[in-house]
């Protein structure tokens, strides 16, 4: 036999090697995944640790040893696939069954939290449909803290990117409790919840982890969003959490108000109202679309000053006493008064921004990055740490209102 | 031909004593009960005799055309009359006698002589009836072929909804007929063979002179010429002794009941061969775009016909990856599916005792059974096992809890989207396809099926149909083709017969006797 025929007789050996010795090591059951759909980091707890137990959990998980060393308590909410199945055959339980459990873990890392999870359920944890990371405000503000708590989840290669950052004043346990009667699982709730910024200009454009690692990358600073008054029945977002980019640590809140003010500077409304009043009488105008335009020009001596355009057109959504919504001089008067909030929102924030927190979460690094990078190299370092430049800056708001339609009626009574 | 080992004293031509012709023609039949032997005396009172085999004549041909004219008018009374202008020819040649003329007066259509044993016992077998006539060494024989056929009926496996409803039947001279009526060129070319050395079955090749490129009628002709067997069963023996790859789980030769598949592929250049004693005829070369198309295409407004072929490309696709999918994504890519949709599947499998591929498996393979007991069934129990099968047993499979309701979902789709398929030779085929795509998505996952995919591309493009690429228009890419593929421009577009047929004749409309708003 020559060589060559003897190779060909082994061609056949090798595939069956390959396809009998290699296949099928990934191999689990779609109902053998524990799927992992929030994941919630608190401080470990103290003294009142009892007490939590009986509020969330009814002992069917087991008590949290506060053990001092250990940095984390994190909590992952686990799907209960069967709970979710609405119609009646198949399940075990009727249709109102729970479809999710909570399990906490303390850990100093989340790696060996993972595991520890993984020690307790007989499914194995599944990461690939992770919707939402909840970090408590306690953990964000530690520096270093927060980009510590993420690595693993923009590490480990089961991870999605697309998968929601938020932080919350509360405690994440309790946040992940939350869900209105419609829905079953909290973060999925949660999740959909941060979507809805065509519905209201308080909520912040969703924080994918991804530009979340983006942001600690670039050293910038930047926002989040943040959920509160996690309760039974609902959770809110229309907070937003400010980082600061050297520390990578939290430094404050933007309550709701700045936070629309931060949407329309940084010109990422989609939808919402204004409340505005008019003769004394309010009024409320329905956002459609708006365009931001940054300019920026150098003074004399060198430094810019800040500009933003901003245009926003909508439609009149409610008034509470009856002007002629087609005379021209009430539209006037009503983007006026419109023009009057908006810009009132946006020096709110830029106020808090420059003088509180002194994060430049706005844009404006961004924009001298981008167009005036020479200037923007030499004062990098003076920007926002040593130099303050960035509190200092003057801004001004060019704010253009314009009421496209009064909606399907003119008056309501004569 | 040396027919069954007894030594028979073989005279090569007929002798002139009808005696010992029919001696010798009852020895070598063995004195069958079908065979029908009268001997008579003519009107001049010669000995005569007429052969012939029961069941496949006419009797009322033999009876009114032949014996009874012999029986009744002399010979003589045909040449004393002015009638000689007919028989002038004949005349010089036949002078053996009275009887010899009157043979040529016989009012038939289909006569010839011979004086070959061989050619007259095929005639006897093949229907026809031969006259002996004492002092005559010539016989004559009579086309009286008139055995009791299939009326033409609709095609039982390729029913359309706007179209002809004539189907083949098993008789070739029917089928023939068929399509003369479609093409009444007279290019059209109908070359009689006969195949199988003891069945000796008539096989046409048909094709229009022309138009079809010669080097593939040649091709054709020849290996039908290799064809070696005791007998051609059906048109499969045919298709499979003359197609390129035997090895391949593609057909390569489509076959159809349709008389007018057929004659718009002779229009288009290819060839069909036509067997006797099978509905389904042969159209040769194919590529494996003929699969999707349906006659009905035609006759159908282009975007409709567009549309629903390009449904058949998703049937195809659906009926060969579904199940494979669903086992990839169920056992390794849980991460694929959408979130909602994983945890639904993931609930709906809860308490399921199979794996997914075993359940897969389990389906499919039942539906198989099902569908191979449907076949088998006699006509009115079919229907019943469609709806047991289908509904009963998946609905009690689902509640019992060995199946999960998603797969019901995944089998049937499946199912539907391969009776999409309008070739049934391909559905089989791509049913085949299909669980080695299941294999290899239960032990690699996605990346499995897209091996198997790519193995299966490596084979479909080293396929060929006659020397023609079985890919063709799209892997030898011919633009041009195009018009008639996966979509159909209107029929003033279609101005070209294919390209990849190279055709004698590539134009189908001339495009300069139309108005110019055309192009």
């Amino acid at each position: 036999m020559t060589r060559a025929a003897a190779k060909r007789r082994m061609l056949p050996l090798l595939v069956a090697v390959c396809a009998l010795m290699s296949g099928c090591w990934d191999r689990v059951e779609i109902d053998q995944r524990g799927f992992v759909v929030g994941v919630g980091i608190d401080e470990p707890d103290n003294k009142e640790e009892g007490k939590h137990d009986e509020e969330n959990r009814k002992g069917q998980l087991e008590k949290n040893q506060s053990d001092p060393k250990q940095s984390f308590k994190v909590v992952y909410q686990v799907v209960m696939p069967a709970g979710l199945n609405t119609n009646k055959g198949g399940g075990m339980e009727g249709g109102a069954g729970k479809a999710y459990f909570n399990m906490a873990v303390e850990e100093n890392t989340m790696a060996t939290s993972m595991a520890k999870l993984s020690q307790r359920l007989s499914r194995a944890p599944f990461f690939e449909h992770l919707k939402v990371i909840i970090i408590s405000e306690n953990i964000a503000r530690r520096p270093q803290k927060f980009a510590e708590t993420i690595d693993y989840f923009l590490r480990e290669s089961e991870m999605r990117r697309s998968t929601r950052v938020m932080v919350t004043r509360d405690k994440a346990i309790d946040v992940l409790n939350t869900h209105p009667p419609d829905q079953r699982l909290p973060s999925a709730y949660l999740e959909e919840l941060s979507d809805n910024t065509k519905e209201s200009s308080r909520i912040l454009p969703e924080s994918r982890i991804g530009d979340v690692h983006e942001f600690l990358l670039k050293h910038k600073s930047f926002a989040i969003q943040a959920v509160q008054n996690g309760n039974r029945n609902y959770s809110t977002m229309t907070e937003a959490a400010v980082f600061n980019g050297t520390s990578n640590e939290l430094v404050g809140f933007l309550n709701a108000m700045e936070t629309a003010g931060l949407n329309f500077l940084e010109g990422r409304v989609k939808g919402g109202q204004i409340k505005f009043s008019f003769d004394n009488r309010l009024g409320v105008f329905n956002i459609e679309r708006m365009s931001r335009r940054l300019e920026c020009k150098f003074g004399p001596d060198n430094m810019p000053e800040f500009t933003f355009h901003i245009r926003v057109e909508g439609s009149v959504g409610e008034l509470l006493h009856a002007p002629d919504t087609l005379k021209e001089d009430a539209i006037d008067n009503m983007e006026n008064a419109v023009q009057r909030e908006i810009v009132k929102l946006m020096r709110m924030t830029t106020n808090k921004l420059q003088h509180e927190y002194n994060c430049d979460v706005m844009g404006l690094r961004e924009y001298l990055f981008h167009n005036h990078y020479r200037w923007f190299k030499q004062h990098e370092s003076q920007w926002e740490e040593e130099g303050h430049l960035f509190s200092t800056r003057p801004v001004k708001m060019d704010v253009k209102v314009s009421v496209r339609r009064s909606g399907n009626i003119n008056l309501t009574e004569d | 031909m040396e027919h069954n080992g007894q030594p028979l004293e073989q005279p090569s031509i007929p002798s002139a004593s009808v005696k010992d012709n029919i001696a010798y023609i009852k020895q070598l039949l063995g004195s069958p009960g079908d065979l029908l032997i009268r001997t008579f005396l003519t009107a001049d009172g010669q000995k005569a005799a007429v052969v012939c085999i029961e069941g496949l004549v006419d009797k009322q041909v033999i009876q009114n055309q032949v014996i009874s004219q012999l029986m009744q008018e002399s010979g003589s009374s045909f040449t004393r009359t002015d009638r000689t202008e007919n028989t002038g020819q004949m005349d010089d040649e036949y002078s053996r006698g009275t009887v010899a003329r009157t043979t040529e007066q016989l009012s038939l259509q289909d006569m010839r002589r011979s004086s070959d044993w061989d050619e007259i016992i095929l005639t006897i077998l093949s229907g026809d009836a031969v006259l002996f006539v004492e002092e005559m060494e010539d016989t004559v024989l009579i086309g009286s072929k008139g055995w009791k056929s299939r009326a033409i009926e609709e095609p039982q496996t390729e029913s359309i909804i706007r179209g002809p409803r004539d189907g083949f039947t098993e008789d070739i001279r029917t089928n023939t007929t068929l399509i003369r009526r479609r093409i009444r060129d007279p290019h059209l070319r109908f070359d009689s063979y006969c195949i199988g050395r003891r069945s000796r079955k008539d096989l046409i090749v048909a094709y229009i002179d022309g138009v079809v490129n010669p080097m593939l009628v040649k091709e054709v002709k020849r290996r039908i010429n290799t064809i070696d067997m005791d007998d051609a069963e059906g048109s499969g023996f045919v298709e499979q002794w003359i197609q390129d790859h035997y090895w391949s789980p593609y057909p390569q030769i489509l076959n159809t009941e349709r008389p007018d598949k057929v004659a718009g592929a002779l229009l288009q250049g290819r060839v069909a061969v036509l067997v006797d004693g099978t509905p389904f005829q042969l159209i040769l070369p194919i590529t494996i775009s003929s699969f999707i198309q349906s006659p009905e295409d035609y006759y159908q407004n282009w975007i409709l016909a567009s549309v629903l072929r390009i449904l058949r490309v998703f049937a195809v696709f659906i009926a060969l990856f579904l199940p494979g999918l669903y086992i990839a994504l169920l056992e390794y890519h849980h991460g694929m599916l959408p979130s909602k949709l994983a945890f639904s599947v993931a609930g709906t499998r809860e308490g399921v005792p199979f794996p997914a591929v075993m359940e897969t498996f389990l389906m499919e393979a039942t539906l198989e059974l099902l569908r191979e007991a449907g076949v088998r069934l006699p006509k009115s129990i079919g229907q019943t096992i469609g709806v047991v099968g289908g509904l009963v047993i998946g609905e009690a499979a689902v509640t019992a809890g060995i199946v999960s309701p998603v797969m019901v979902v995944i089998v049937a789709v499946t199912a539907i989207a391969s009776f999409a398929i309008p070739s049934y030779g391909f559905a089989i085929s791509i049913r085949l396809m299909r669980f080695l795509i299941m294999i290899a998505g239960s032990v690699f996952g996605l990346y499995g099926i897209v091996l198997a995919l790519i193995i299966n591309c490596i084979h479909l493009v080293n396929l060929r149909s006659f020397g023609i690429p079985y890919t063709a228009p799209l892997a030898p890419l011919r633009l041009s083709d195009w018009r008639d593929l996966i979509y159909r421009l209107p029929v003033i577009r279609l101005s070209h017969r294919p390209e990849i047929l190279e055709t004698m004749d590539s134009k189908r409309l001339d495009k300069s006797s139309k108005k110019k708003g055309t192009q």
